[in-house]
């Protein structure tokens, strides 16, 4: 792939990206949230159309239309989501489409025998005769790519493939690719786990905000270069936070102690205390967004204490982090925050609805005012509270589902990702609001991807890597080289110096 | 003892069926003779034809709510076209029955009404037209072609009775299309995960299409052999029986939310409503209006199962089977 | 920034605007049809309709369905019509509504805590409670013989309008209020245009989601009541029949979506009117009744796909 663009209204999201594969080759592709990833994924695959630049497979100019174009030519992918048919057979599922047939309809026992021959080949303990669903997210994945081995692809693409597996899952994935390599198969490798991917890859492309920063062998980068040209800034802006925060006689709002939550948060533990900005920082998958889910109820099995403002809590769902004074607003802002038909105001006003209403009526004129306070507050533009929230620009979005948690008055906010995804004006207004808000006494946890963003804001930052914590930062060692080199270190320190 | 479970939870109908008829047969001594036992099959067979149709269209995830107003319309075209000719009196409605399949999937596919809606609709449209064209009588057939009556009637080898054949036969093709064919295999692709099955290559709207078509050809076949057997056609004979057929599914272990389902359980879902009419037609201490309460009842219990089953496996993800290099 | 009436004109006033280019055309097309009698009878007719819709809309707007609604009128209407039939007039009226909220809370608890589909639930339901009316009565029609109760459903204010008026009146205030006024309505149309953002923004949907279906399955009672009373019986068998596919229909010709969200009560209102006057505008025409349905299916398929473009 030469110099690929890409553009979506209103932005670029891809810039002269080059990328290159050999037979038989892992190629790794790195990059944090937004840096064009899964876009350049998405064109190889014929999701999206190219707006400028070459694909060029087996040395022949190549134009994708749509994504069965890639397929026949030997490009298959295995997504994160699993993308099969839960409910029919293994075998079934690497065959759809390609039934081996007799005169009698389709040959059952021929489709089975393959199938379990190719599974054998792989060296894999998956019976073809078993429902896919009755297997766990690792062994649909392996079926998945055996589906692409059987269709003799010549590229796999696996996209954040160990995202949700085991070490010893991950074992057998690794054993599979280096099968796959044998058979001069060549395969694109997403992963934010640094060990795996040092340990697989050949090669190592890296993107950061669409652009091309360079392939590299993985013996001429060190981790900590690799994490730096992922997330580092080359012009840092105010590197430096300036609030002046004194913690020492402040009580904690929030203290997380042991927590679990399988597979990805093995025994994290988090505090905030009232009116500081705790960073949670960490590559994608580290567990940041999960500790978040747990402290908000919306995991399903955790374990571990929670104690808020001293006294030890369950919190079961959303509804019971809200009497407890929490706040959320998650990453997925479109899936998980905005109600998209409903006016700003409604938006506004949804969790704070006890403070406005009575028995059970909506006070209009409290209604109203709530919602102006917060526009005018959070400098939202709309051209009035009636309008429906999927109108809205995704900064302004953003502010207001902000403006929906502040209305509840809360004592922490949880801001996962607040400027994902908002032009750079609005990230440094959004920026600035979290900062007036820690002004007013609230806790504040901020996890971000930018490491940048973490340093500018933080008075603490939690370091997370792999679902374990890695270490603590306090105000005056807070800065982007020490954070970098704790991800990138391998031995945990012990939970005593957290606290 | 865990083979033991799992064989449960894959034959639950097995053992449904079963113990209905230790009931049956406890309840009503007269239950073994092969007479009556004639008399069920026969009896379930009309609801049983579409039931076959139904489960297809609900493994596409969709569902077809315009078979019962079906029975009744193609069971008047069958009786008045008997007055010609056989081959009229039973290819035209079933004609008409791939006719009405067509509409609801264009309204489907194309114009994107929900399967719900398109489907209730359509149910409004051809019991309109049946009422017109029976003039809200019900009609009789002046001189109908003797042979007709054969499709209702009929008795092969003294016991089996024609529907009982055709339902049979319906339900083996049925299980040779959804297991032995690409079409068939499509449907269990589109209804379990429709955007990986486009990925796939599957055909989503012409899977559909087969599948509600098939439906409304069997809904005809149903209405044919009903006023063949009866001799007189009924506009609302077949008003609400959509609801039979689709609890029926339901009972079969066919999940509404697609993807999931076989005939052999639709099979024996249909024996069971059956035989549950005829226990309570055969016996006097109870009601036999528990019957509905027991069919509600029985659903519920069947979708409840499911349900937890499905979250079970949802809540426990560690407790999957793992794949492992040898 | 421009304000951009994103909303789709048939979804908000479709219905509206059809109900009165249908009666424009009866005035002129349809003999005898400016009467007050005219008004008189569509109202009464479509009141069952109309009260079962306000319900259908609120259980629609949360993305659900309730077939179940038939049958929760004839379970009612019987509880009723035995202690009416005891003179237990007011008694009766209150238990049958319990019984009502009962089997709604059966219902809702089903679909949110056990996560079954609505619609097959709806089904089970539907099917347990026509059992269950019919054992009440051994299936045969129960006559209260209470003149005064039967009387309720005569009575005429200031002795034109019918009290039918005033309670679908009444009924459609109230449902738009709480659809549009409380904190209630408000979660409903959060939880059908996207649900896991309104769990997350605290609100207890398990609560909400079965409110729904539990005053759903109250109005259902209330048109039992209302149905009981008029024709001075219960009917076990018939009350209630196929009232289901009117319901959902009206609220999906009132603009509802089917997906869920943005409830339109007026809308509903509107649309069991349009349904009704099809029936009356066929009778009054000497035109057999069985066109009508067939006009009602393309009027419901019309509706559909018009709300559907410029999506």
């Amino acid at each position: 792939m030469k110099s690929i663009d890409k553009i979506f209204p209103g932005v670029k999201a891809l810039k002269g990206v080059n990328f290159n594969l050999k037979s038989g080759e892992v190629h790794t592709l790195m990059g944090e949230n937004g840096a064009g990833k899964s876009t350049l994924i998405k064109i190889l695959t014929g999701v999206y159309e190219k707006d400028g630049g070459q694909i060029i497979f087996d040395g022949r100019e190549v134009h994708f239309t749509n994504t069965l174009d890639p397929q026949k030519l030997g490009i298959s992918t295995v997504y994160q989501e699993l993308n099969m048919i839960p409910y029919l057979t293994v075998g079934e599922n690497i065959y759809l489409g390609r039934y081996p047939k007799t005169r009698k309809g389709i040959d059952w026992k021929t489709l089975h025998e393959n199938a379990q021959r190719e599974l054998d080949d792989m060296g894999l303990s998956i019976s073809s005769r078993e429902r896919l669903n009755h297997y766990g997210t690792a062994a649909q994945q392996m079926v998945s790519i055996v589906r692409a081995i059987s269709l003799h692809c010549r590229i796999v693409v696996l996209d954040e493939p160990t995202s949700s597996l085991d070490t010893k899952e991950v074992e057998t994935l690794f054993g599979i690719i280096a099968k796959l390599k044998a058979k001069k198969i060549g395969i694109i490798f997403i992963s934010h786990r640094l060990d795996e991917v040092y340990a697989i890859s050949d090669r190592i492309t890296v993107l950061k905000d669409g652009s091309y920063e360079g392939t590299y062998k993985p013996a001429e980068l060190t981790q900590y270069e690799l994490v730096r040209k992922m997330v580092g800034k080359e012009i840092i802006q105010e590197g430096i936070n300036t609030r002046n925060y004194d913690g020492s006689n402040k009580e904690y709002v929030v203290e997380m102690e042991d927590i679990f939550y399988y597979p990805k948060v093995n025994g994290v533990s988090v505090a905030v205390k009232e009116g500081e900005i705790v960073g949670l920082a960490g590559l994608l998958g580290s567990g940041r967004t999960e500790v978040a889910q747990v402290l908000f109820g919306y995991a399903g099995n955790a374990s571990g204490t929670i104690k808020v403002k001293g006294n030890k809590v369950k919190i079961k769902a959303p509804t019971d982090a809200l009497k407890n004074g929490l706040a959320f607003v998650t990453e997925n802002r479109r899936e998980e925050g905005v109600i998209p038909n409903m006016t700003i105001r409604e938006n506004i006003s949804i969790s704070g609805m006890p403070q406005i209403s009575r028995w059970g009526f909506i006070q209009r004129k409290k209604q109203v005012a709530l919602a102006e306070k917060y526009i005018q507050r959070l400098e939202i533009k709309t051209p009035t509270m009636e309008q429906k929230l999927k109108n809205l620009s995704g900064g302004n979005q953003q502010k207001v589902l902000l403006a929906r948690w502040l209305a509840t008055e809360p004592d922490l906010i949880i801001l996962d990702e607040p400027t994902r995804g908002i032009d750079v004006g609005a990230k440094k207004e959004v920026e600035e609001l979290i900062k007036e808000i820690a002004g007013q006494g609230i806790g504040v946890l901020l996890i971000s991807s930018e490491i940048t963003e973490l340093v500018r804001n933080c008075d603490r930052i939690f370091v997370l890597r792999e679902g374990k914590n890695q270490g603590v930062l306090l105000k005056e060692d807070i800065s982007e080289e020490r954070i970098m080199k704790q991800i990138v270190e391998h031995d945990p320190v012990s939970r005593e110096v957290l606290t | 003892m865990k083979g033991i479970g799992k064989h449960i939870k894959n034959n639950g109908t097995v053992l449904g069926l079963f113990f209905m008829m230790l009931l049956a047969v406890i309840i009503n001594r007269n239950f073994l003779t092969i007479e009556n036992l004639t008399n069920v099959l026969r009896q379930a067979s009309m609801n049983g034809m579409i039931a076959i149709g139904m489960t297809m269209v609900i493994i596409c995830g969709s569902i077809d709510l315009s078979v019962g107003t079906m029975i009744g319309f193609s069971g008047f075209l069958a009786l008045y076209l008997s007055n010609f000719s056989l081959i009229l009196a039973i290819g035209v409605p079933l004609l008409f029955g791939l006719l009405v399949g067509l509409i609801n999937a264009f309204l489907i596919n194309k114009c994107k009404v929900a399967p719900f809606i398109a489907t209730l609709s359509m149910m409004m449209a051809v019991k309109g037209v049946t009422l017109i064209l029976t003039k809200e009588n019900t009609y009789f057939a002046e001189h109908p072609v003797e042979s007709f009556s054969y499709v209702g009637r009929g008795i092969l080898l003294n016991y089996i009775t024609v529907p009982s054949v055709l339902f049979v036969g319906v339900s083996l093709l049925g299980a040779v299309l959804l297991n032995r064919t690409a079409a068939g295999r499509s449907m269990y692709a589109v209804g379990g995960n429709e955007e990986a099955a486009r990925m796939m290559g599957v055909n989503v709207e012409k899977t559909r299409l087969v599948a509600h078509v098939l439906t409304g050809l069997m809904a005809a076949l149903s209405g044919i052999t009903l006023v063949s057997r009866v001799g007189a056609a009924y506009p609302l004979a077949g008003e609400g029986k959509e609801l039979d057929v689709i609890a029926a599914c339901v009972i079969g272990g066919t999940a509404l939310t697609g993807g999931k389902g076989k005939v052999s359980g639709t099979f024996i879902g249909v024996l069971i409503i059956g035989l549950l009419t005829n226990i309570f037609n055969m016996q006097t201490f109870l009601n036999s209006f528990w019957e509905k309460v027991i069919t509600g009842t029985l659903v519920l219990v069947v979708v409840l199962i499911q349900s937890i089953q499905e979250n079970h496996i949802k809540i426990y993800k560690g407790s999957k089977k793992t794949a492992s290099v040898k | 920034m421009k304000i951009k009436s994103e909303r789709n004109i048939f979804q908000a006033y479709g219905a509206p605007i059809a109900l009165v280019i249908l009666l424009l055309i009866n005035c002129f097309t349809t003999p005898n049809f400016i009467s007050w009698s005219t008004i008189s009878n569509l109202v009464t007719h479509s009141a069952t309709v109309m009260i079962l819709g306000i319900g259908m809309t609120m259980v629609i707007a949360t993305g659900g369905i309730n077939i179940s609604v038939g049958s929760v009128m004839a379970v009612s209407s019987m509880v009723l019509a035995k202690l009416v039939f005891k003179d237990h007039i007011i008694t009766g009226v209150i238990v049958c509504l319990l019984v009502a909220v009962a089997t709604g809370v059966i219902t809702g608890i089903i679909i949110t805590v056990f996560k079954v589909q609505p619609m097959i639930t709806t089904l089970a339901m539907m099917y347990a409670l026509r059992g269950v009316a019919k054992l009440l009565n051994g299936g045969t029609i129960l006559n209260y013989k209470n003149q005064d109760f039967s009387n309720f459903a005569y009575v005429k204010i200031a002795g034109i309008i019918p009290i039918h008026f005033v309670i679908v009146f009444v009924l459609a205030a109230a449902g738009f209020i709480l659809l549009r006024k409380t904190r209630f309505g408000l979660y409903v149309e959060a939880y059908g245009d996207n649900p896991t953002a309104t769990k997350i923004a605290g609100v207890n949907t398990i609560l909400v989601v079965t409110a729904a279906y539990v005053l759903c399955n109250v109005l259902a009672g209330v048109s039992g009541i209302l149905e009981a009373a008029a024709t001075t019986c219960a009917d076990p068998v018939n009350m209630g029949l196929n009232k289901e596919t009117d319901a959902i229909a009206a609220t999906v010709v009132g603009g509802t979506p089917m997906a869920g969200g943005r409830p339109n009560v007026f809308g509903t209102i509107c649309g069991a009117l349009i349904l009704q006057l099809i029936t009356i505008m066929i009778n009054m025409n000497n035109v057999p009744y069985s066109y009508s349905l067939v006009l009602k299916a393309l009027i419901i398929v019309i509706s559909i796909y018009a709300q559907n473009i410029k999506k």
